[in-house]
């Protein structure tokens, strides 16, 4: 097992961590959190496969996707917390119950 | 130095994942933001140990920086009222769900054996497209291997990538004008002279770095995204320290740099398909001279909407609450610098 690897099975296990709480979680602001770790250990498990090759420089595709994925996963986390605070402001929580199924989808 | 390297990285693995965990299962939401700024800086740190600097330096100013400060401030949002009523409903509704966790932890706890096997089981050898890369090279019009592929070889990613942006702002700039109260809320009063005289240092520094992070662009890490995210991070310090006010930014000059990115690259994308090439598909000779181009363009469109994204999760003044989170977003700022 080598250095790399390490970090690869580092994010699988984040992506875990982070889909755990992504479902268990009722707080939309945890969600988002949740959201961010997942993409994390995506990201991770994404540039890990991209240096399998020992002393080989990285595959620079692979790279390339994470650094757009980073950019993307923050205009969703900005546009994801503009999203709760209308429905904070709307209905006074923050977290997700039986009538804002719907709200839960987005 | 196999050792000590080895010793480093088993820590900061174990960092990154105790960090994830802690930030996860954190009661206090303002702690688990922290927690998570904290996370974000690591892995940059886990990025330089994989021989990805791009990415380490987006990592760094979005993740350690941007969100951290988006969040804090819809946490400081959320937190103003009624905070033992929703951590009482959540206790409610987690004895309700018992056997759903569980059946919910399972799934998941699975999903992730699968992928561990398969992460472990991959084929040892495989140079994936980097030999690809690497024969193109010559007519990329770049010596960066990442730029080359973000804005020749896969540009329709990032054309798509920034068509995404487009409509993040979009989407946040609807709900913030339905949402005016919230917005005019937001000013701080001035005189915090640290925070001030901070700003009249590091601003420059922020730009002259962001000039920098463009040229290098085009032959080592740095580019676009990097770019584009410093100029949000210095308007983010503008903002927060009350030297720029959203409102007096004018709607047609904010439209156009935000939409300056995604229109030029549709015009180059248009005008290469006109002239009877596939999309995207740069002439050889004219292709660097493109994609400095595109990626100044890029790069001030990302920071427009960037803090197009900020201003419309504007810090609201009315709980004491945001008045103990915002010095720490300064600081947030600064470092993620």
């Amino acid at each position: 097992m080598s250095q790399v690897t390490l970090y690869t099975l580092t994010g699988v296990i984040l992506f875990f961590m982070g889909l755990r709480a992504f479902l268990l979680y009722a707080h939309l602001v945890r969600k988002i959190l949740a959201f961010n770790v997942m993409g994390s250990g995506i990201f991770l498990l994404l540039v890990g496969i991209a240096s399998r090759v020992p002393g080989a420089a990285p595959d620079p595709v692979p790279h390339a996707l994470v650094l757009t994925g980073i950019v993307v996963s923050v205009s969703f986390t900005a546009f994801g917390l503009v999203l709760l605070r209308r429905i904070y402001a709307k209905t006074g929580k923050a977290h997700i119950t039986t009538e804002m199924e719907d709200t839960d989808a987005q | 130095m196999s050792t000590i390297a080895w010793l480093f990285d088993g820590l900061l693995v174990a960092a990154l994942l105790y960090l994830a965990w802690s930030l996860l299962s954190e009661q206090d939401l303002f702690k688990a933001v922290v927690l998570f700024i904290a996370f974000g800086l690591l892995m940059a740190l886990s990025w330089t140990r994989l021989q990805a600097p791009d990415i380490a330096l987006a990592e760094a100013v979005i993740s350690a920086g941007l969100s951290g400060v988006l969040l804090l401030d819809a946490v400081g949002y959320v937190q103003g009222e009624k905070r033992p009523a929703s951590t009482q409903s959540e206790a409610v509704k987690a004895r309700r769900i018992e056997p759903v966790r569980t059946g919910l932890n399972l799934l998941a706890l699975l999903f992730c054996a699968a992928l561990i096997w398969a992460v472990l089981d991959l084929p040892p050898l495989d140079s994936g497209l980097s030999s690809i890369v690497q024969a193109q090279m010559g007519s990329a019009g770049v010596t960066s291997q990442i730029t080359a592929v973000l804005l020749n070889f896969r540009g329709y990613d990032t054309l798509l990538e920034v068509a995404v942006l487009v409509l993040a702002a979009i989407g946040c700039l609807t709900l913030r004008e339905a949402d005016q109260s919230a917005a005019a809320a937001h000013l701080r009063e001035p005189g915090m002279q640290v925070l001030d005289g901070m700003i009249q240092l590091v601003i420059p520094v922020m730009l002259l770095v962001s000039g920098y992070l463009l040229w290098a662009g085009e032959h080592a890490p740095g580019g676009a995204f990097q770019t584009g995210a410093m100029l949000g991070a210095a308007g983010f310090l503008l903002l927060l320290g009350n030297r720029m006010h959203f409102q007096q930014i004018p709607g047609w000059l904010l439209r156009i740099s935000a939409s300056l990115g995604l229109s030029i690259f549709l015009l180059v994308a248009g005008g290469i398909a006109i002239s009877g090439r596939s999309l995207l598909e740069y002439p050889v000779s004219n292709a660097g001279k493109l994609i400095v181009l595109l990626e100044t363009a890029i790069s001030i469109s990302i920071g427009s909407i960037l803090i197009i994204l900020f201003a419309a999760n504007p810090p609201s003044a009315s709980s004491p609450t945001i008045d103990q989170a915002t010095p720490s977003e300064d600081t947030t700022e600064i470092g993620s610098k």
